[in-house]
Order: structure tokens, then sequence, then C-alpha cells
């Protein structure tokens, strides 16, 4: 059985090169910029046409990826933080009001509620995330039979367009038809999941996370899969325990992997609106209340300054988190 | 080997894809009807059919049920094959047409004409984005033997200054739906007639968990706007006369929330009419759950077909009165042009408003959808009669309130309402259980940002 | 030691068929069944069970068009995103020119923008090249948050793999492109193939901006028709969720592909090395 494993791991471990694996996916990662800095070398004496042949080349490649991001994002991003320091509405320019929009959320119970949520509910998803996508995707690169199958299967929750996903989500958390009040009939009266205010958290997160884990498992996945086996055999060797091997072998190998779906789940987390606004449009009252769902409330009535202001606010945060764990990769 | 595996894959879909779209052009019965009454067009629409340039684009709101919808589109090509212009119908779901339209005007790429709910007309108007039509208001009323009081009323509300931005076809109600077999068990042979005898036959009649007296969405929803129309009915009222400052602030709209947190914690409301969505009332009358219910006749219409017996089993009366007022609000749904649109586009589109009128297409029409009638030769149509839900809302017509009534209707009015502002007032009451008069003061001030915008 | 790993891989496999089967099993269920059967009398059996509402999508809304548009809109948005993902990644990765900090600093908070602020000026942007109501137009809408993902996740696996192979190439007289094409891109065939299939789900299941960018009936992608199956207030659980049992098909094929490639992709890599 283990054997087995180890046959399985072993091609998608290849890439790093065999022996020194562990040692050189370390030093690659500080590798790049020696890299730039040693193909500089030479071109710097003699200020070689080779170096600004390679910066043309460098520019050029990035060139258009550049231009659809300031152009498609860029430019409605500037347009946005403009217009969250305007009373602009739909269809009318708007005058320049200073900061009235970002003041008058001091006291806005639903910015309240929405900056609470970042931690609590974009958090704790996050967390729960983490913590099942690794089980899972341990689980899914042990020996089992027809692992591909359990591969698609698990695959579910994410194929499914995500409106749909949450559609179906709050019919099993709908109360008193929904599914799991249904199956809890004979136990309990119906439980409010969604409309009482912890219950709505909680449902919301559980959602969240189950539309989200897969993504987590089979990034993971992908990362468990390039161990070198070799890794685990010196382990075994050493008579390390399985809870070891993962401890000391497993886990940092994933990390730089795990710091990446890390930041990609909680901006798409942060922005999620889908699964907010199909469970509970942010209520009861404003419980399970997020950034997204503030700016569509505003845009309802068409006030595109104030719904700008809800949706830059949270920037700067992200900014930070990002950066943050971005730094925390180069790190490893 | 295996790129060739991936584009077999897909050929079988494209393939799926092509044979479906093969398919598409099955017979449609409605085509008769569709081409019924489209004579030969005046010079003047002839000329303008000629003059078109490109495709005459309509949206029309998506409602329940999809019959009534593919009646409209068959009968937009037949107008449009008569005239020899090519047409396009776009669905625009009703719950999104907002920010539909927001992105199409901003983007500067509204349709040659559309369907749309009184609150965007009215702030589409006022943002300049629409073209008068008075022409063909005037023609098709005259055809039809007017337009009914409370509908002309609408149109041609002070807001307007005196122009006319649409052409109605058809109103949405509130139809108040009861469950008649469970109240005559307690003895209630007749519907509520005010918000007081609701609640008490409400307590009544209900049996928690398993069925509750008022299902009314409180939730961030449009249907959670009802809480607005019974605030007013309570004599509270959104903003004084000249609909520029916010009135919310009052003693009446303290009675209100005093009476409906007494509902509410009296536990007459089903406890997740909180986080309904748009369909939650709805299928909580379905399931079983809720006693009363407000709606326009969808519910009706799904259960005519689904679960024949509840229709059956309930009543279809008027919304109840509040100890100020009755607040029934018509909310009419107009036929309106873009001020984007090209003159010849403008003149086709009011010849289409003309034809979409028609009578024999209508009463067609009006038998598959849930609207109520907004003109005299409407009436008579069989539905009207035929249909209790229908009735409802015929008795409606005669009987309701012009929008936003008694507040002014202008486009802050329907921005307020479109931010659910009186639902989200209520929910802070019910669920965060802050005092009533903060509860106010909130809504006030964020009501008072949003009329503030429309001033300046 | 084998009884123990037997006992511990079904405990697995019970502990994922719990998490994922019932939600999924119940969406099922609900897609065979008439609207009354899922509200008046919830059951998790399949009582009166039909495929009337696949009968329904299939041929009345002829739902396949729709499948055939997001098709077409996520390959080409994968495609699309992926040449430009891998040539930027490339070029951050291993070249040394000005800019390079700026460039890899803004495609990372190029995601930080949410799609609900987004749309306006991207319709506005959308109209001016006059693409509105096209697939076109959402292929480029959609290459928003294809491009930075697909960017970063490859940029990601470039700075981690070491240079030395691709350096042994250029002495053998390699050109950087060819390096690239012909040691790069096979050893990272894992990474590519992650990529590629997020793009590609995330183009195939998006909703919001897709309801803004394509509105006609021709040009609708799966997840506008399946949202406009609930008219006005009346949702239609069952055709929806046949819908989505439909359309998540594609999806678990190109998984499944993408599945295979990744391990056929990085053994012959390990050849090469």
């Amino acid at each position: 059985m283990q054997a087995n494993t180890n046959k399985a791991a072993a091609p998608a471990g290849a890439p790093a090169p065999a022996g020194s694996a562990g040692t050189s996916r370390r030093d690659a990662a500080r590798g790049s910029g020696d890299a730039a800095g040693r193909s500089r070398g030479p071109g710097s004496g003699r200020r070689n046409p080779a170096v600004s042949r390679e910066a043309r080349l460098g520019l050029l490649l990035v060139l258009p990826a550049v231009a659809v991001i300031v152009i498609l994002i860029g430019y409605p991003t500037i347009s946005s933080i403009w217009y969250s320091f305007t009373d602009r509405m739909v269809g009318s320019p708007g005058h320049f009001i200073g900061l009235a929009n970002y003041t008058r959320l001091a006291t806005d119970s639903g910015f309240l509620s929405a900056a609470a949520n970042l931690v609590l509910i974009v958090g704790i998803s996050l967390l729960l995330k983490l913590v099942l996508g690794t089980l899972v995707a341990v689980i899914l690169n042990r020996p089992m039979p027809g692992r591909n199958l359990w591969r698609l299967l698990v695959m579910l929750p994410w194929a499914m367009p995500g409106f749909v996903a949450f559609m179906g989500l709050r019919l099993m958390f709908e109360s008193p038809y929904g599914a799991i009040n249904v199956a809890l009939e004979s136990f309990t009266s119906p439980v409010p999941f969604l409309s009482d205010p912890t219950w709505a958290r909680i449902s919301v997160v559980l959602a969240t996370v189950w539309r989200g884990f897969p993504f987590w498992a089979i990034s993971i996945l992908a990362a468990l899969q390039t161990i070198p086996k070799e890794l685990y055999e010196a382990a075994r060797m050493d008579g390390a325990s399985t809870w070891q091997q993962f401890v000391n072998i497993t886990v940092p190998q994933i990390r730089s992997t795990v710091a990446v779906i890390a930041v990609i789940s909680a901006i798409w987390t942060a922005n999620g609106f889908e699964n907010i606004w199909l469970m509970t449009q942010g209520g009861p009252s404003t419980t399970t209340m997020t950034f997204p769902v503030l700016s569509f409330l505003s845009l309802q009535s068409r006030q595109l300054g104030q719904a700008a202001a809800y949706a830059v606010v949270i920037l700067p945060v992200m900014a930070l988190f990002i950066m943050l764990l971005s730094r925390r990769k180069k790190e490893i | 080997m295996r790129h060739s595996k991936i584009f077999k894959g897909l050929g079988v879909l494209a393939a799926l894809a092509l044979l479906a779209t093969g398919c598409s052009s099955s017979p449609d019965k409605n085509d008769e009807v569709a081409a019924e009454g489209l004579g030969t067009a005046t010079t003047e629409v002839a000329q303008a059919a000629k003059d078109f340039q490109g495709t005459f684009t309509y949206w029309i709101g998506l409602t329940f049920p999809e019959s009534s919808n593919d009646l409209e589109a068959a009968r937009i090509k037949a107008w449009g094959d008569n005239l020899g212009i090519k047409t396009e119908v776009i669905k625009v779901n009703q719950n999104e047409v907002v920010q539909q339209a927001s992105g199409a005007i901003e983007a500067k790429s509204l349709p040659t004409a559309m369907t749309v709910p009184y609150d965007l007309m009215s702030t589409m108007a006022t943002g300049g984005q629409l073209s008068p039509v008075p022409d063909a208001y005037t023609a098709v009323g005259e055809a039809h033997g007017g337009w009914l009081d409370s509908i002309d009323a609408a149109t041609k509300a002070k807001s307007f200054a005196d122009k006319i931005y649409g052409v109605p076809f058809g109103f949405f109600g509130n139809v108040l739906f009861s469950r008649a077999d469970l109240l005559k068990e307690k003895g209630f042979d007749s519907p509520p007639k005010t918000w007081d005898e609701l609640l008490a036959q409400s307590k009544a009649a209900q049996d928690p968990p398993t069925t509750y007296g008022m299902g009314f969405a409180l939730s961030n929803v449009l249907d959670g706007n009802l809480t607005t129309s019974m605030m007013q009915s309570f004599g509270a009222r959104v903003a004084d006369d000249a609909g520029k400052k916010c009135t919310i602030n009052s003693p009446e709209t303290s009675t209100f929330l005093t009476w409906i947190k007494g509902a509410f914690d009296g536990g007459q409301f089903p406890p997740s009419a909180v986080t309904w969505d748009g369909a939650g009332d709805n299928n909580s009358y379905t399931s079983g759950q809720s006693i009363f219910i407000v709606n326009t006749g969808s519910v009706y219409q799904s259960m005519k077909t689904d679960d024949p017996d509840l229709a059956a089993a309930s009543a279809y009366s008027a919304l109840p009165a509040g100890p100020a007022a009755q607040v029934a609000p018509v909310d009419p749904r107009y036929r309106v042009v873009p001020a984007s649109t090209s003159d010849a586009g403008k003149i086709l589109a009011q010849d289409l408003f003309e034809s979409l009128a028609d009578d024999t297409y209508m009463a067609s029409f009006m038998e598959n959808a849930t609207y109520g009638p907004v003109l005299k030769s409407q009436l008579e149509y069989p539905v009207f009669t035929d249909s209790p839900v229908h009735a409802g809302l015929l008795e409606q017509a005669e009987k309701g309130t012009a929008p936003a009534f008694p507040d002014t209707a202008n486009a802050a009015y329907s921005d307020y309402q479109n931010a659910f502002s009186t639902p989200r007032m209520v929910q802070r009451v019910v669920v965060d259980k802050i005092s009533i008069d903060k509860a106010m003061a909130e809504a006030q001030a964020s009501c008072q940002t949003i009329y503030d915008q429309h001033a300046g | 030691m084998q009884k123990r790993g037997r006992l511990t891989t079904l405990l697995g496999m019970a502990f994922l068929a719990l998490l994922v089967v019932p939600p999924v099993y119940y969406m099922v269920i609900a897609s065979l069944k008439p609207r009354s059967a899922i509200y008046r009398t919830p059951s998790w059996l399949p009582e009166r069970s039909s495929l009337d509402n696949y009968a329904k999508v299939l041929f009345n809304d002829h739902f396949l068009v729709n499948i055939g548009n997001s098709l077409i809109v996520a390959l080409m948005t994968t495609l699309l995103a992926m040449i430009l993902g891998v040539l930027a990644a490339y070029a951050i990765a291993r070249f040394k020119f000005p800019g390079r900090n700026v460039a890899s600093q803004l495609i990372l908070m190029s995601y930080l923008t949410p799609m609900v602020l987004l749309f306006i000026p991207l319709s506005v942007v959308v109209g001016n090249l006059g693409l509105a109501d096209t697939l076109p137009g959402l292929i480029l809408v959609y290459l928003t948050f294809a491009v930075p993902l697909c960017t970063w996740l490859i940029l990601g696996h470039f700075r981690e793999f070491p240079v030395d192979l691709e350096e042994a190439a250029s002495i053998d007289g390699a050109t950087k492109m060819r390096t690239l094409v012909s040691i790069l891109l096979p050893v990272s065939a894992p990474a590519l193939a992650t990529a590629a299939s997020l793009a590609f789900m995330m183009a195939w299941g998006e909703l919001f901006l897709a309801l803004t960018f394509v509105k006609g009936q021709a040009v609708m992608t799966a997840p506008v028709a399946l949202q406009h199956m609930s008219t006005g207030d009346v949702q239609q659980y069952g055709p929806i969720m046949a819908g989505a049992v439909l359309s998540a098909i594609p999806v678990l094929v190109v998984y499944y592909i993408s599945q295979r490639w990744v391990v056929q992709g990085a053994s012959e890599g390990a050849f090469k090395g």
C-alpha cells in the first residue's frame, strides 16, 4: 500500500532534480534574484547590447498582460476611487464632496458589521478551508480504490456555477422546509439557520467553506504530489512517525503553496458577493453584511459614490494583508 | 494524442449545441395572437422603418410565468417582420433591471425601447435618460376607452414636470393571500380589513412552528418594501410634501414600529422572514408555512399548476388598511424610449407601444401574466372575472393608491425604496433590538442622504 | 500496519463522502422533482421523480446553446490568459528590465478590486470598444480576473524552479524563448494545468458580470440562462438544479483531462530532466 503512494507521487515530484530536491527548491526561491543578478553581471561590464535586448524582450513579454490590467482593471479601479470622493449617481457626473462618503461610514451599522465580518466570516472561512483543504488533500494523496473518481467527487462543490451552489445550499439551510431541517424533523423543531443572527453567520461560513474547500484541496494535493518520496523514505528510516513526517516534511513543503492559495482565497472570500447575497442578503439586519453587499445595496439606489466608498475602504486592508503574505512567501 | 481527445470532446459538445439551435425553430402556438391586428403602417411609420439603422432592441421585463414573456417576444417579432425591420428581444429579469439599466446608462448602450417599473422610469426621467412619449400615451388611451384614474395620476405625477415618459401596460399590485381553510376553522369567514384584524386572525389561526400568521418579508429585498406601505397606512411619511426633507423620525413611525415589533416578538412572523430572498414569501406560502402573504399574483399562477388544492383553499383580497389610511400602491409597468434612441427609433417605438396595446393580444397576454389592468378596455378581459387573483387586481385598479401615496412620488423616493430602507429599519428593531428612537434616527439620516443627492 | 492503513483509507473515504455527497445528492434529487415536492412535501427521498425538468431545460430553454457559449468563453478566456500569463511570468521571473517590480506588484494588486464595483466602469470600456452584448466582450471582461490569476500562479512556480537547467540550455545556444518552450513549460505542466483549470472554472461559473455583459438569448452563458429560469419572484429550483447538473459535467471533464495531463506532463518533464 505504502509503496503505491510513492509510485504515484514519484513522477509528479520529479521536476525538482533528483537527490537534492528539498534544498534546491528552497534555493530557487532566492534563485530568481540571483539569476537576474548573474545575467546582469557580464552585461554591465561593456554595455552589452544583449542587456538592452533582454530588457526589451522582457518588456515586450509583460506588455500584453500589463496592458490588459491597466485598461481593464486600472482604469475602472481609478475611476472607482475617484467616484468615492463624489456624490456621483448613475447617469450624472456628480460633484467632488471630499471625504463625506467615508465619514458617513463611522455611524453606519452596516459598515461596522461588515468590518467585523471581515474577521468573523472571511477569517473563519479561510481557517476552516485551510484545515479542511489540507485534510482532504492528504486523504486524496493516499492510495485508495477509485482514487480518480474520488478526486472528481471532491471537485463537485466547485464544479457547479457558484450561484447555483449557493442557491442549492440555501435549499439546505432554509427553515422549515430546508433539507437539514427535514433531516432533523423528528429530533427538534425547525432551526432558524438563516434568520437567527448567530446561526446565520455559522450557516454562511459553512456554505462558503463547502463551496470553496475543493480549490484548497486540489491545490494542496498538487503540491503534495511534487514532494519527493525520498524525503519520506529517509524520515521513515530515521523512525519518524506519520505525524512527525507530516509536520517535518509535508508542512514545510506545502507552505509556499498554501501562502499563495491563502492570498487568492482571502481576496475571493472578502470580495465574495454571491455567497452572502443568495443566502441572507447580508441579513438578518446587518448580521452577515460584507463590503460587496453594502456596495451592491448602494448601487441599487444608484449611489455610485457611496457604493465606491464601500468598495475602496477595504482596499488598504487587503493590500496590507497581501503584502504581509507575499513577503512571508519570499522568506520561506 | 491527448489533444485529439480534448478536441473530440469539444466537437461532440459543439455538435450538440448546433443540434439544439437547429431544433429551436419549433412552431409557436402563439404566432396567431402575436400577429393579431398588425395592419399597414402609416406613411410616417413606414418612412421611419426605412430610415431606421441596425436592430430594434427591446428589453422586456422577465416575469412569471415564462409563457407571457414568450408571447410578448413573439408579438414584437411579428411587429418587426410586418414593418421589415430586424428586432431583438432581450429578457431582463425584474430583479436585476436596476443594475442592468445602470450599467447600460453609464456605457451608453441602452436599448431602443424597454419595459421598466415605475421607480426606474422616475429616476431615469429625472436623469434625462428618457424621451417623452405623449403622442403614444394619448393614442393608446383613446383607442382603449381611456386610462384608469390611478394610472393616469401616476403617469402625470408632479415630479415629471408635465411630461409623459412612458406608456403603461399593466401594474404590479398587492393582493392579500389568505388561507381561508385554516381561518374558517377558527370562525373567520372573511379576510381582514385592517392590519389589526389581520394580527388578531393570525394570532388565533397560527400554530407555530408549523404555521405562522404573517408571511411578510422583512428582509433586504423588494418584497420587504411592503413595510413602507404598512408604515404609511399608520400615518407615517417618508418625506414632506415637497419631496425634499425626510420625515421618517415621527410619532407615527414609532407607532408602526411598536406595532410590528409586537407582532414579531409575539411570534406572528415566520422566523426566517428576516432573511427571505425575493421568493421567500412565495415559498413560505406554497410550503404551507404562512397563513397570510402579499403578492401580485405570481404565486397564484404557480399554484394553479403545482398545487391546485392550495389555490382553492386560499382567499384573495385587498391590502388591509392601517389606523390612518389604506395604502395599496399600484406599481405600473411602463414601456419607455431612452433619450439615446434615434428619431426613427422613437417613432417606431411609439408605433410598437400602440400595437402591443391591441386588445386581442393584451387579453391573451394578461391571461398568462400577473398584471393588473391600466386601460378601461382591459377591465372587460375575461381573466379579471375568471381568476380570483386577477379579480383582486381589478379591485385594486379601482380603489388602489398612486405610487408613493401619501408621499410625493419622485426619484428620491424611488431610490429610498430601492435601498430597502424601511425593511432595514424594521430589522434594526426586531433583530438587533435597538431602541425604536435610534432606529428611526438612523433611517432618517440615511434617507436624508438619498434625498439630498437628488436636491443637488 | 496493513490493517491500520486500510482502516484509515476507509475512514478517509467515508469522510469525503459525508462531506460532499449530502448537499450534492439533495440538489440532484431536487432536479428531478416538481416544485411542490420541493417546498410542500420536502424529503430526502426522490419522491415524484421524473426527467421533466431536464426535458424543459434541454428542449424548451435550449440550454445546450448556453453551454456552448460558456464553453467558448471559458476556453478562450483560459487560452488568452495562459498565453499572456506565461509570457509575463517568464519575463518577470527570468529577465532584468526596468519596471519589473512595478509589473509584478501591479499584477498582485489587480486582484483587489471587487467585481461588484468594476462592472460599471468596465461596461463603459466594453461599450466604447463596441463589444457590448457579445461573447468577445465577455471574454475581455473575464481577462480581468484570469490574467492576474494565471500570471501570478505561474510566476510563483517559475520563481521556485531552479534556473540551472535553463542556463545549461542557454550555454548550448538555445534562445530564451526556446528555453521557455522546450524546458520550462514541460516541467511546469502541473502548475500550468492548475492555473488553466482555475481560470476555466471561474469563467465557466461566473454570473454577476455575465448578467451585465451578455443579455441576448443567443449570447447568454449557462449561469445567466439558469438565472433566467427564476422568473420574477418565482424560483424554479427543479429546472435550475437540472441545469446545474448539466453544466457541472464539462467542468468535471476538463478537470479530469487536466489531472491526467498533470501526471503525464510531469513525467515527460522528468525524463527530459
